[in-house]
């Protein structure tokens, strides 16, 4: 069972940088850019979001030979129906779209 | 290779070394996407973003543990207050079978935190061990109340010696099946990843 714990604004940015392109694996970067994170702040919350199993990892083969593989990124059903209840007009969430701006 | 760039892989090396072993994968990750970064000022952005949450999360995995050791270490001597009556019972010194009933069961209840310890933080079970033991209100009891009259009968010190391992062996025990319990969830938890 997933707990439903109130995401933050920054959580939620992180959701809708996934879902954006839901079926698409997408870099720790790539997020980063789309949010705006640095990743001091989008590692714990990709963490975060991955042991409460709304998103998935999986490693990829590196581009240029003698580089690290990299890790991606997709949201689960569980992220998708987390954000959709995040996104719904509560007065919390509005002010958390305020505080996020 | 310019100074910031070095700096970015030493911040890099020291986060990889302080981030818990628990924390490691996302240390990698973090890692492969540095490597990607040829720009210098991302670069060395993203390796203090690293820097710092690997710093945070050690603090929050020791934070935790220590907390957790400190009420184990105050909690466990009154978990084993109700055998009080017993030890002040007249015959508890010349009966071997409540004797050694009320040490045996205060022994498993402080190996109680070692095993909870052991599965949460296997790399410190041994550390655990110790600081529950050397805590344990028995062990200052023991060596204060009952060694002194031990060591004036024959063969005295055997029973030392067994006194001594009940109140060792049960919390090492405890510890070292509580870490390989958490080691086997954790391998078991990676492999279904």
């Amino acid at each position: 069972m997933v707990a439903h714990r109130r995401l933050s604004p920054q959580t939620v940015a992180v959701l809708e940088a996934l879902s954006a392109s839901s079926d698409q694996w997408r870099y720790g970067l790539e997020i980063a850019a789309a949010t705006g994170l640095k990743s001091g702040s989008l590692y714990p919350i990709l963490v975060r979001l991955d042991e409460r199993g709304l998103l998935e990892s999986r490693w990829l083969e590196p581009e240029k030979p003698g580089r690290p593989p990299r890790h991606t990124y997709r949201m689960t059903g569980a992220g998708r129906a987390a954000l959709r209840a995040a996104m719904q007009p509560t007065p919390a969430n509005v002010l958390a779209k305020g505080a996020l701006g | 290779m310019s100074l910031s760039r070095v700096f970015a892989h030493w911040l890099m090396g020291r986060a990889a070394t302080v981030a818990p072993t628990n924390r490691a994968a996302w240390l990698q990750a973090m890692q492969g996407e540095f490597e990607t970064l040829e720009a210098e000022g991302p670069a060395l952005s993203w390796a203090a973003g690293c820097f710092t949450s690997a710093l945070l999360w050690n603090i929050h995995a020791d934070a935790v543990y220590l907390f957790a050791l400190a009420f184990a270490v105050i909690v466990t001597p009154y978990l084993a207050y109700p055998l009080m009556p017993l030890v002040h019972l007249p015959d508890f010194f010349q009966s071997p079978l409540l004797f050694g009933g009320v040490l045996l069961a205060g022994a498993l209840i402080t190996a109680l935190p070692c095993l909870a310890l052991g599965v949460y933080r296997p790399d410190r079970a041994v550390l655990t061990a110790f600081v529950v033991i050397l805590t344990d209100p028995d062990l200052e009891s023991v060596f204060s109340k009952i060694t002194p009259s031990l060591f004036r009968v024959k063969w005295g010190w055997l029973f030392i010696l067994a006194l001594f391992s009940l109140l060792v062996i049960p919390n090492l025990a405890a510890a070292g099946m509580g870490a390989f319990i958490g080691r086997a969830a954790r391998a078991r938890r990676q492999h279904s990843t």
